[in-house]
């Protein structure tokens, strides 16, 4: 009965992880993007003649953001292989 | 939790266990992982060699071939400029030889006419000077013809007023008188 | 469903690509880089001084990683184009293979990107000690003449984590990119594609959205992977400069 109530409520916890986890990240993670981006913008518009290294900076800004998305994706696809089908 | 907690060696080491190890969760063998590195080495290798080193060097080459040609004609330009330099200072001194020799020439004409004019006047001198003593030549000669021929006309008057009585020696004494009046006149 | 399809994308299906096998993906990677060196021969086999097409490429992505390595680390950064340049060129091209349609990209399994992550941050290491030598490498970690004596050994342990995070982020960075687009692509497909057209490859206009934005984010994330070695190694290699100057005005 315990242990029954201990898998539930395991099952329940993954489930939400599976399911919240990534569009959590992703909320973060797209502001944080957006910053990034309109920072960069303004930058540019500000300063065109050294756009071009504006926008490797802002690259390789917004890759450092959505790697950290990118783990969350990669954990949601470990916890999602956890989850058990209907007939287990 | 007890359940995550037990799991975590399991994920975390490899192949064995009821997941397999997050290794094999996540697709991750050794023996592929090395002959990937080996097969991206050998990739790399074989990109340096045939790829990235003669670019480099062709462009290296080109580079120096723009900046030789540039150099070139940069060099030329030069040459040029000082050739050009050259003919303008040659160009001024020939102005300035004609210009002297045309000085020179003016000069020479100058002084030719100047010459011409002095012996044109020395000749005239000379004409007038010859022709004056030609005029007093002829008036000395008329005079001593109007002399002669004024002694003859009185003779030739006086013989006929006198021409009866006219001796030899009467005649000679005319004459000489005449002669002496004309001289005196 | 699964019958219909039978192609490598049914694969990737289950979501992890340990279902597909990693041999396969090595051969998929020997395939981009036989292609790679295929575009390379084909590009210098007959250059000239008047460049052709193909030359012009690949001049162009000769010139655009020397500027870019010049720009991160100076001058002594021009050793580093053929790295980086392979690097982009090598991901670029596995990550296009799984645009065209039988095709996985291979970096989409975390073995190939985590070669060449180790391979990236080995050599790092590499540089870093040929650069600054033994002590100089674990004073660079420390920090050392930077801050405070009593914060550097702090700052060893956070920074040899940092180092250790940095394969996998280059690694994980990549492979998710291109698993994710994968993935979607094929969610379209299976969900909508092959119900309405019993076919994987006829309904291009569904998965052609995805298909765009895995066209930008084949070129960007190897752009990135590229970017990031050059910026790994201008950090490892950047001490050199200063201690080459401070030895020099002694």
């Amino acid at each position: 009965m315990n242990f029954e109530v201990g898998t539930g409520l395991y099952l329940m916890g993954l489930a939400l992880a599976v399911g919240l986890g990534l569009p959590i990240a992703v909320i973060g993670a797209a502001l944080g993007q957006g910053r990034a981006a309109a920072g960069a913008m303004e930058g540019m518009a500000r300063q065109p003649e050294i756009a071009g290294r504006i926008q490797t900076g802002m690259i390789l800004a917004l890759a450092f953001i959505e790697s950290l998305v990118l783990f969350s994706f990669v954990i949601f696809f470990l916890l999602q292989g956890r989850l058990p089908t209907v007939g287990q | 939790m007890p359940n995550l907690l037990t799991h975590l060696p399991n994920l975390l080491g490899a192949a064995e266990g009821e997941g397999g190890g997050l290794l094999k969760l996540l697709g991750i063998d050794f023996n592929i992982l090395i002959i990937q590195i080996v097969g991206f080495l050998l990739l790399l290798w074989v990109m340096t060699k045939f790829f990235w080193k003669p670019l480099g060097n062709m462009l290296e080459s080109r580079r120096q071939d723009i900046n030789a040609t540039y150099d070139k004609i940069e060099a030329d330009r030069r040459a040029m400029e000082q050739l050009r330099s050259e003919y303008e200072a040659r160009l001024a001194q020939i102005e300035a030889e004609a210009r002297e020799r045309i000085q020179q020439a003016v000069g020479e004409a100058q002084q030719l006419r100047d010459q011409i004019v002095a012996d044109a006047r020395r000749q005239a001198d000379e004409i007038v000077a010859r022709a004056q003593e030609q005029a007093q030549l002829e008036s000395e000669k008329l005079l001593s013809e109007l002399q002669t021929y004024v002694a003859e006309l009185t003779l030739r008057t006086t013989e006929r007023l006198l021409r009866e009585e006219m001796t030899d020696e009467r005649h000679r004494r005319l004459v000489q008188e005449s002669i002496q009046t004309a001289e005196v006149r | 469903m699964d019958e219909r399809l039978n192609t490598l994308w049914t694969l990737t299906q289950t979501g992890i690509a340990a279902e597909i096998a990693p041999p396969v993906f090595s051969v998929l990677s020997g395939i981009a880089a036989l292609a790679l060196v295929v575009f390379a021969l084909a590009a210098t086999s007959n250059m000239q001084k008047r460049p052709g097409r193909l030359q012009n490429l690949a001049e162009i992505i000769y010139e655009f990683f020397d500027n870019l390595a010049v720009s991160l680390v100076g001058e002594r950064g021009r050793k580093y184009v053929p790295l980086a340049g392979t690097i982009f060129l090598f991901v670029l091209f596995s990550n296009l293979m799984g645009l065209i349609p039988p095709g996985v990209a291979p970096t989409a399994s975390l073995n190939t990107t985590i070669a060449l992550a180790l391979i990236v941050i080995t050599y790092v290491q590499y540089e870093s000690i040929r650069a600054n030598g033994v002590v100089g490498y674990f004073k660079h970690f420390a920090r050392w003449g930077e801050v405070p004596v009593f914060v550097s050994p702090l700052m060893f342990i956070i920074e040899v984590v940092s180092e250790l995070a940095k394969p996998v982020s280059l690694s994980v960075r990549l492979y998710a990119n291109m698993f994710g687009k994968e993935q979607v692509t094929l969610a379209l497909i299976t969900a909508l594609a092959v119900p309405l057209f019993k076919s994987a490859y006829i309904p291009l206009p569904i998965q052609f959205p995805v298909m765009m934005l895995g066209l930008l984010v084949a070129f960007v994330q190897a752009f990135v992977f590229a970017l990031l070695t050059l910026i790994y190694l201008a950090l490892a290699t950047e001490h050199a400069d200063h201690h080459g100057e401070h030895a020099h005005a002694h």
